[in-house]
C-alpha cells in the first residue's frame, strides 16, 4: 500500500443543504468469506459558517497513488443528491452525474415513537441507513439470535418517517 | 456498517468499478393492537427511489475540486 501524506478538500454547503461523504474501502481477499467486498467509511470534517454558506473542509487519512473513491451525498428537505467522486493526486473529480431522489414515506402522522426491525440477516450486505434531517447514521445493535443460532443486527427507526439507505456493490 | 474488528480493508481506487445502490426504506405501521403491540411495525426494504429535479450543490458533472496536503487541524501528517 502507497502510504501518502493526509489530504483535505473543500466545499460549500448551501443553506438548507448538508453535505456528507464516505470513503469506499475494499475488503482484503483474505476476508472475503466473512466480510463484504466494499464497505463505507464516514470522512472527517471541519466546518466554517460564511453568511449562509457552509464550507466543509473533509479528511482524507490515507490517499492513495490509484485515488480514493468517494460517495458524496447532498441532504436537503426530502431530497438527497448522490454524487461520486475520485480523490487523485491533488484533485477531487466528480466522475458521475448527480442524482436526485426524493424520499418515499407511505404514512405521515404526527406520532414520533421508536420500534426496533431486524436489520442484516446477512452480515455480507453492507448497507448503510442514515436520517435525512440530523445527517446521523443509524447504527445496528449486534445480539445472537438463539432460535436461529445466527449474530443479528437490529436498528430502532422511528415509524411515518422515512431513511436514505444505500450500499456498494461490486461495479458491472 | 457492521464488520468484525479484524477485517482489513484498503480504499477503494480509481481501478475498482463500484455501483451505489439506494435502498428505499419504507416502514408499514400496522394497525396496533393489544395483541401484536410489541410487533406492529414491519419495514420494507425496496430497490425504488423517485428521482426529483436538481438540487442546487456546488458539485456537478465533471466538477474538479482542489485538493491539498495535510489532515486535521492539530494531526501530524
Amino acid at each position: 500500500m502507497d502510504n501518502m501524506q493526509s489530504k483535505h478538500f473543500s466545499i460549500t454547503d448551501p443553506q438548507g443543504v448538508n453535505t456528507v461523504i464516505y470513503q469506499v474501502n475494499k475488503t482484503e481477499k483474505e476476508f472475503l468469506d466473512s466480510a463484504p467486498k466494499y464497505t463505507v467509511e464516514r470522512l472527517d470534517h471541519t466546518e466554517e459558517l460564511r453568511g449562509n454558506l457552509n464550507k466543509k473542509t473533509f479528511y482524507v487519512d490515507n490517499p492513495q497513488k490509484d485515488g480514493n473513491q468517494l460517495v458524496i451525498l447532498s441532504f436537503a428537505n426530502d431530497k438527497v443528491v448522490i454524487n461520486s467522486g475520485l480523490l487523485i493526486n491533488d484533485e477531487v473529480r466528480i466522475t458521475k452525474r448527480p442524482t436526485p431522489f426524493k424520499f418515499n414515506t407511505l404514512y405521515s402522522e404526527e406520532e414520533l415513537e421508536y420500534k426496533d426491525f431486524d436489520y442484516t440477516p446477512n452480515l455480507k450486505r453492507s448497507i448503510s441507513i442514515i436520517d435525512p434531517e440530523t445527517t446521523e447514521e443509524v447504527k445496528p445493535t449486534l445480539y445472537f439470535d438463539e432460535k436461529t443460532n445466527e449474530v443479528k443486527g437490529k436498528c430502532k427507526l422511528k415509524p411515518y418517517k422515512s431513511y436514505f439507505a444505500f450500499e456498494i456493490r461490486e461495479g458491472k | 456498517m457492521v464488520m468484525g474488528k479484524n477485517v482489513k480493508t484498503r480504499p477503494a481506487g480509481k481501478n475498482d468499478k463500484v455501483d451505489i445502490d439506494v435502498i428505499s426504506l419504507v416502514q408499514i405501521v400496522e394497525k396496533e393492537t393489544e395483541k401484536v403491540k410489541s410487533n406492529n411495525t414491519k419495514t420494507v426494504v425496496t430497490n425504488s427511489a423517485k428521482i426529483q429535479g436538481i438540487l442546487s450543490t456546488d458539485l456537478d458533472l465533471g466538477v474538479v475540486i482542489k485538493a491539498e496536503n495535510g489532515g486535521r487541524p492539530g494531526q501530524s501528517r
